[in-house]
């Protein structure tokens, strides 16, 4: 059995993390919820970018 | 080649050039900033004091690594004084020199400026706006020290404030116009929830007054509301709103409303040039918040690439940021309606019905911001025509 290597991903507009481990369980989104599996239509909670507008924080 | 040249550094203009770049490797892009270019996230002026948070702790990318980035050119406190709309071309002023620079295409993303409130008295040049990361700057250094601040406005802005001084310690008086705050996007019974929320004696609301004269006295400022009650503070802060920066475009002769009249796809009444951000207005509207701009910027791009695209904003909600009352407002575009209430205090469901009995808008306190995303997709979606 593989360990999951959860990834953390930020908004360009405003800097918000999202970290695949805490997932956005207020915004639907569970725990262990990879980046990838997102709703391509999601958008930031915050300020409302889209998806696409998340980079890979290394 | 002639280059797309951009005018203002703030949210719309930057994520113009990025969207521009991300599509177009090549093409040639100046963008020209009266400020330093550095980028940093606006809403976060109004929430940073409690969070410690100094002016430069809030640019997330200078100006070296926007330019690095998006490989544009950028000119630093540069004022652009004259548009030649036949010649196609600007006339910027650094302080040093001034020149003409070509363009293909002009935007001019040159923001909003703080209302300015017919206040008398001898210390209403101590009144202060909050508009962008100099100001914060400002502000910061203004208030160290001092205790007592009086915020003119409860909307978005004053009460975000309100929220950040009051946790950070501070004494705070609020005054506006209205009943109860944010009225332009919530009910009564949601803006009493907020009010009601503060529970110390530190925060203090003059509701359904002005502020009509801001003077001198002693060591402290005096602030006269039109009920005749006179409150003593330190700092005056003023909320009250902004008016699109146009002036620039009017000389040029494009057309002004409230802001810098554009259709759909962003196109003033003059071939090549557009506008998008806090001095636009659209389709008949000026359209604050972030959001909006993204999707303008994204849209924007693409036509100035040879892909007219009108500007399509899904429904948006806005979070508040007042820890003591948690609320979201997706605002409508138009104010002709009612609200439609459930719940109990503090956790309303407040519905914006517009004059064809369509939900076209709506807010939410307390726990019943989850019901967010289905509220979303409730409301019918804004159209530009």
């Amino acid at each position: 059995m593989s360990v999951v290597e959860y990834k953390k991903y930020c908004c360009v507009t405003c800097d918000l993390v999202y970290d695949e481990e805490l997932g956005f369980p207020e915004e639907g989104i569970a725990p262990g919820t990879l980046f990838e599996d997102i709703p391509d239509d999601w958008t930031c909670p915050e300020c409302s970018a889209s998806k696409s507008d998340f980079f890979l924080v290394e | 080649m002639k280059p797309i040249i951009v005018i203002g550094s703030g949210h719309a203009g930057i994520t113009l050039t990025r969207e521009l770049r991300l599509l177009d490797k090549e093409i040639p892009i100046i963008l020209i900033t009266q400020d330093d270019g550095s980028a940093y996230y606006k809403p976060n002026l109004s929430k940073a004091i409690s969070m410690g948070k100094s002016a430069n702790d809030l640019v997330m990318k200078d100006v070296e690594q926007i330019k690095a980035e998006q490989n544009i050119f950028i000119k630093t406190h540069t004022k652009v004084t004259a548009i030649d709309a036949i010649e196609h071309s600007v006339t910027v002023d650094d302080g040093v020199s001034v020149e003409r620079i070509l363009y293909k295409d002009l935007v001019l993303a040159t923001g909003a400026s703080p209302f300015e409130l017919p206040i008398k008295g001898d210390a209403k040049d101590q009144i202060i706006s909050v508009n962008t990361l100099n100001d914060y700057r400002q502000f910061r250094d203004t208030i160290n020290k001092q205790e007592r601040v009086l915020i003119i406005g409860a909307g978005f802005v004053g009460i975000e404030f309100a929220s950040d001084l009051f946790s950070s310690g501070y004494h705070v008086d609020v005054v506006d116009m209205e009943e109860w705050p944010l009225k332009r996007s919530l009910p009564e019974k949601l803006g009493l929830s907020i009010v009601e929320s503060f529970t110390s004696d530190k925060v203090n609301w003059h509701f359904g007054v002005a502020v009509t004269s801001v003077d001198h006295h002693n060591d402290s400022i005096e602030v006269t509301l039109s009920s005749g009650k006179k409150l003593q503070v330190d700092v005056v802060l003023s909320a009250v709103g902004i008016r699109p920066n146009s002036e620039l475009a009017k000389a040029a002769g494009v057309n002004i409303n409230r802001g810098i009249v554009v259709d759909n796809v962003l196109r003033t009444n003059i071939e090549n040039i557009y506008a998008i951000g806090d001095c636009a207005e659209i389709s008949g509207h000026t359209l604050p918040f972030i959001a909006p701009a993204t999707f303008a910027a994204k849209a924007l791009a693409k036509t100035l690439l040879g892909s007219t695209t009108v500007l399509n904003i899904p429904n948006l909600a806005v979070a508040v940021k007042i820890p003591t009352c948690t609320t979201v407002v997706c605002p409508a575009l138009s104010l002709e309606g009612s609200w439609k209430v459930e719940g109990e205090s503090p956790d309303y469901v407040a519905r914006f019905i517009n004059e064809q009995g369509e939900m076209s808008g709506f807010a939410l306190t307390g726990k019943s911001i989850n019901q967010k995303a289905p509220l979303l997709k409730e409301c019918i979606a804004p159209v530009f025509a």
